[in-house]
């Protein structure tokens, strides 16, 4: 083998792998065991959901229609466009645009308090109704699934403004903002869940 | 959107059938990924952390698949 054959051979394996060189876990550690029990607790609710579902097919497909459809729909878009601002947040907050992120942060919220608006409308629908945990089954796991989804949301969207005031009193920077990284992948998640949750409860049938 | 938007779609028109439940179960890992890898950022983070949320988003709707493939029969 020449020499220039040998080094090229080498030089290869470095190529490759750098191309699959690990980047760090965006965030704080801790929030992703959080994020990995939230999404076992949820797997285990929709698996529970399935089950259940199977020993009362027409009771769930009868009561399934009854619910708002478009209120599930609207909430959909408003989450996955606020989780899309979230993630605009954290690259321009690499660049160091803190007005920026602070702007995208606020939208965020805009869309977290619009959700907020249309699941309060929709439960006013509910709850009107006279409906409640124990009218059927299919209602004990719609209103225990979504209202467990709601607290989530509430939740995230205290984060997200508790990041937002940290960020407007300059505690944040491109080179630290890990806590930023952290409350995004928990609203990311947040959205996650809601990405199953509304075919499986709103539409499958 | 476009996925979000077919499944609102297929919702109004109250379709049912078992390649309804794979075809709307599809959108949801479709959909499940792109928020993994590009809003969460998880597509260069090798190992277990990338590998349980996809977990998420494949194994859950296949268990739900399956539950709904098993009423149906």
């Amino acid at each position: 083998m020449s020499q220039s054959a040998m080094s090229e051979s080498a030089a290869q394996p470095i190529i490759e792998k750098k191309s699959i060189e690990k980047e760090p876990l965006p965030g704080d550690l801790a929030i992703w065991f959080v994020i990995m029990a939230e999404m076992l607790v949820f797997g285990v609710f929709f698996i529970v959901y399935v089950v259940v579902r199977s020993n009362n097919v027409e009771l769930f497909n009868e009561y399934q229609l009854e619910l708002h459809r478009i209120g599930g729909v609207i909430n959909t878009i408003v989450l996955i466009t606020s989780s899309y601002f979230v993630a605009l947040g954290i690259y321009e907050i690499r660049k160091g645009n803190i007005q920026r992120t602070g702007n995208l942060l606020l939208l965020a919220l805009l869309m977290g308090a619009i959700f907020v608006g249309v699941k309060i409308w929709e439960y006013s629908f509910v709850f009107g109704a006279g409906i409640h945990l124990s009218t059927n089954t299919f209602y004990t796991f719609y209103i225990s699934l979504t209202f467990f989804h709601f607290m989530h949301v509430l939740l995230g969207m205290v984060i997200l403004t508790i990041i937002y005031i940290r960020l407007r009193q300059d505690k944040y920077s491109a080179e630290s903002h890990q806590d930023i990284e952290t409350g995004a992948s928990y609203w990311h998640m947040v959205d996650l869940l809601w990405i199953v949750l509304f075919p499986l409860v709103y539409i499958i049938r | 959107m476009v996925l979000t938007l077919t499944t609102a779609y297929i919702g109004y028109l109250e379709l049912s059938g078992l390649y309804i439940v794979g075809f709307l179960l599809l959108t949801v890992t479709v959909k499940g990924q792109l928020v993994i890898d590009h809003y969460i950022g998880l597509k260069n983070v090798r190992g277990f952390w990338r590998l349980a949320m996809l977990g998420f988003v494949y194994v859950i709707p296949g268990i739900i698949f399956t539950g709904y493939y098993l009423t149906s029969v």
